[in-house]
């Protein structure tokens, strides 16, 4: 079964941010923009132990992202440098992280530093 | 422990080996990692790691684990603590399986527990000196209630404190929740054929018109398979041809090979039928089949595969059929009894599972059972069966005498007849009695004259309660039954001008059959002078006959209220008296027993017997009744009925029957219940002495019945505080039961009083006084 966000986060200053909701273990937790658009599902791979957002909507066509996450207990992870290839992008890797954990997902375009 | 979590982990965990039968690194199908992850986020996230005891779904996880690794870095400790839980699990169950299993000794028991609890060798000795653990291995009851009964003990007697473990507490709960008569581990193999699992059948009976119904998936072999099982059930004698049965499998996709659910679901059936408990560390895996007139087990696919799934599913014991035995090969067989099964009774007396006959079971089933009654109740060892042309066979080996063999036919003759011995000829006789015994095969044809509608009425009630086959509309009839049991039959018609005809071939349905119209009849008309013993003894001709068992057919519900039930403590004991109980139960005192939680006496400890047996007799009041006989009258009394040619039963039946008569003083009642030690004459006959007359059901495994769970109780309490009592006066702990303690002790009551003291304290005539006194 699928679940709708209850609340839309404020948009913050990044280009994308995404919205997720914890649901009962068995429920998917559908990830959605800020304007209500569905991403994809959130979910959480055992034998990896990564964090993976199966994509089924629209994202934008960067090559790479960086990735920000909130949990529900005001943490925050980030992932820097996170190829796009493909539907399932994987958020972050070596993290006992539940999709239920998490309350926001920030995609930022990954800005190269220029060489000095 | 949350149920919903381990019914979901069992369900996925079953899908997983289905989708990976023959785990590699290839298994990465989106329904399989799907699962994969369901089953993590159960056990990691719902921390069910934690709590889990339940061995075969540890097992299968380690499995699973292994095959598909959760990340080491993340998950890595709480997979180690599944292993380790696993390992657990699987030591506290085998300590389980082999307590509970007669073929292994009392030093592979102490074996299995001192490997996960650091037990001191004088434990050993203690066991060894108490005669507890045959106790509960022969009681009535559960699996689990014996294993919590053996725990007791050791906590009690010995001061291991077991049940509190966790491993211990866990595994003892998830065997319980494993436990129900008519369910049964079936070894099947996928449809691919490439792996095989162990799915739980359960089966119901129920009085119907001899159905068969799967809820399983309409594949024909499957059907067939299990109807197969139920005609060889039906003419084994273990099932009524009226009887309907409903099977269902834990896993109703149609993920699985059909004819090897045919040995679990005749199993399945025994067990519903006779509300038996197949402990859940066995499996079955047969087909059964007709082979020259006769039901056998016969040999089916995948049995590497299924020995394989067995171990994971936690059975120590799989049933397999004989003919498969050469498929095993190299097979490393490691924790795992396999067991050639040949026809069904075979494997129900391997199971050890009590045989109760019904009326329409085959002599054969009746006269094992009378053998297996009379080795319990003279301490005598018998072997497991062989299986031989015909028939089944067995050795007795009493202790003092050499071995004896007997065989049983399935035509329902044994041999040998006769035994220059008369320990042996006593037994011989007892199994010939069986068929003397039996109402004969007879054809029916008796009217009577039932005008009066209010007495039809009644009689019709009755014969409904004996679960016709068949209620017909037939013309200017109020109604016709059609009974079945066995080979026999009759048919029951109430004409509307008033004849009640019964006609057919029937002996102790016939009887039944009477038993429901005769009583009412003479009720209704004073002046009629009817008597069902007459009418079975004259006007029909008896048929020569084989196939027919004896009148042990009630079931506990069947019994009327109120009714006594007797038991008797300290037969098996040296030292201390022999303690008779009698108990008298009635509507009232039923449900309070009940409430109370009464059961054997052999799975209770001491204290339990105790507390249970001061609340019982608050309970009973002035509805109960113990009968010592301390040991110098008994061994006295033993001597004379020696002198006369009379055996122990003699003195057990004249026990027994002090016990009713007494309580017949001052309360009235037409029943009684007492376990089967002998046959049942033995106490009618010490009754009609007395002038008391009462209908007498002697049943092996009477415990069940409450009121003789209770005497049971009473009767045990009463002989612990003699003995204790006992113990005082002599200043030396006397011990209970017959083994070499118990000979040190008498020893240092010879020498400090002199071997005529014995008579004061234990009972002669058992083997251990020759020890004591060195003359054997």
């Amino acid at each position: 079964m699928k679940k709708r966000p209850k609340k839309i986060v404020a948009q913050e200053s990044s280009p994308l941010a995404l919205v997720a909701e914890a649901s009962a273990q068995e429920e998917q937790i559908v990830a959605e923009t800020v304007d209500d658009k569905p991403v994809g599902v959130l979910r959480h791979d055992f034998e990896r132990a990564a964090l993976i957002l199966n994509v089924t909507g629209d994202i934008p066509a960067w090559k790479t992202v960086d990735v920000e996450i909130k949990t529900r207990d005001d943490q925050l992870f980030t992932r820097q440098e996170v190829p796009i290839r493909g539907r399932p992008l994987v958020l972050l890797e070596e993290t006992p992280l539940q999709p239920e954990d998490v309350i926001q997902i920030t995609l930022k375009l990954h800005q190269q530093r220029a060489p000095r | 422990m949350d149920s919903t979590i381990i019914t979901d982990l069992k369900k996925l965990l079953l899908r997983a080996r289905i989708l990976m039968p023959d785990p590699g690194p290839g298994d990465s199908s989106p329904e399989l990692q799907e699962i994969f992850n369901a089953i993590c986020r159960m056990v990691f996230n719902e921390q069910a790691y934690q709590w889990l005891w339940d061995e075969p779904i540890l097992s299968q996880l380690k499995w699973l684990f292994v095959a598909k690794p959760p990340k080491p870095t993340i998950y890595g400790q709480q997979v180690a603590e599944i292993g380790r839980r696993a390992q657990q699990a699987q030591r506290a169950n085998d300590f389980f399986f082999r307590l509970l299993n007669r073929n292994f000794s009392v030093e592979e028991v102490y074996e299995s527990l001192v490997a996960f609890y650091p037990a001191e060798s004088s434990f050993l000795y203690r066991l060894k000196s108490s005669d507890r653990l045959r106790g509960i291995r022969e009681a009535n009851g559960l699996p689990s209630d014996k294993i919590a009964a053996f725990l007791g003990f050791l906590q009690e007697d010995v001061g291991l404190q077991l049940a509190n473990q966790d491993p211990v507490k866990g595994c003892l709960e998830a065997l319980k929740a494993r436990e129900s008569p008519g369910l049964v581990n079936a070894l099947l193999v996928t449809s691919g054929g490439r792996g095989a699992l162990v799915v739980r059948l359960r089966i119901r009976v129920q009085p119907g018109t001899g159905q068969v119904d799967d809820v399983v998936h309409d594949r024909e072999d499957f059907k067939k398979a299990v109807a197969r099982a139920r005609h060889a059930m039906c003419d084994g004698g273990f099932l009524r041809g009226s009887d309907d049965v409903l099977c269902t499998l834990e896993l109703t996709e149609p993920e699985y090979q059909g004819k090897s659910i045919g040995l679990p679901a005749a199993v399945g059936i025994y067990g519903a039928a006779k509300q038996i408990v197949i402990d859940p560390f066995t499996a079955f895996t047969g087909d059964i089949n007709l082979d020259r007139d006769h039901w056998r087990v016969q040999g089916v696919s995948g049995l590497p595969q299924k020995l394989e799934a067995a171990r994971l599913s936690g059975c120590r014991r799989v049933f397999i059929p004989r003919e498969n035995l050469r498929d095993l090969g190299s097979i490393v067989r490691e924790n795992l009894q396999v067991i050639p099964a040949d026809d069904l009774l075979g494997v129900f007396l391997q199971l050890e599972a009590p045989l109760q006959p019904l009326p329409g079971d085959s002599l054969q089933i009746w006269k094992v059972n009378a053998l297996q009654a009379f080795c319990r109740t003279h301490g005598w060892q018998l072997s497991l069966h062989r299986p031989i042309q015909n028939g089944v066979q067995f050795s007795v080996a009493p202790l003092h005498l050499s071995e004896f063999v007997i065989s049983i036919y399935n035509s329902g003759t044994h041999e040998p007849k006769n035994h220059d011995r008369p320990e042996y000829q006593e037994l011989l006789n007892a199994l010939s009695a069986a068929e003397e015994s039996r109402i004969p095969l007879r054809k029916v044809e008796r009217q009577f004259n039932v005008r009066d509608l209010s007495l039809r009425v009644k009689i019709q009630e009755a014969l409904e309660r004996l679960q016709p086959a068949e209620q017909r509309q037939e013309p200017h009839c109020q109604y016709a039954f059609r009974f079945e049991r066995g080979q026999e039959h009759l048919v029951v018609k109430q004409y509307q001008k008033g004849t009640l005809q019964i006609q057919g071939t029937a002996g102790e349905l016939y009887k039944a059959v009477l038993e429901c119209i005769i009583p009412r009849y003479n009720l209704h008309y004073p002046n009629a002078q009817h008597s069902i013993e007459a009418l079975l003894a004259t006007g029909e001709r008896a048929q020569a006959s084989t196939g027919f068992s004896p009148a042990v057919s009630r079931t506990a519900e069947e019994i009327p209220l109120p009714h006594i039930g007797t038991d008797e403590s300290g037969k098996g004991d040296y030292f201390g008296p022999m303690v008779i109980a009698g108990v008298f139960l009635d509507a009232q005192t039923k449900p309070k027993l009940e409430a109370l939680g009464v059961k054997d006496s052999k799975l209770l400890s001491d204290k339990q017997c105790h507390e249970l047996a001061v609340q019982i007799r608050q309970i009973c009041r002035e509805r109960f009744e113990e009968v010592e006989i301390p040991p110098e009258t008994y061994n006295k009394l033993y001597e004379d009925f020696r002198k006369e040619g009379k055996n122990l039963n003699l003195l057990l039946a004249w026990g027994h029957a002090r016990a009713i008569e007494s309580l017949l003083e001052r309360l009235s009642c037409t029943h009684a219940v007492a376990d089967q030690f002998g046959d049942e004459h033995y106490i009618l006959s010490k009754l009609m002495e007395k002038g008391k007359k009462l209908k007498l059901v002697q049943l092996p495994k009477g415990e069940r019945y409450l009121a003789v769970a209770a005497a049971s109780i009473l009767a045990r309490d009463k002989f612990l505080a003699r003995l204790e009592k006992l113990s005082q006066e002599y200043g030396i702990q006397l011990p209970k039961g017959s083994a070499d303690i118990v000979v040190r002790a008498a020893k240092r009551i010879v020498e400090r009083k002199g071997p005529e003291e014995l008579r004061k304290v234990a009972k002669l005539h058992h083997k251990t006084t020759h020890k004591i006194l060195g003359q054997g």
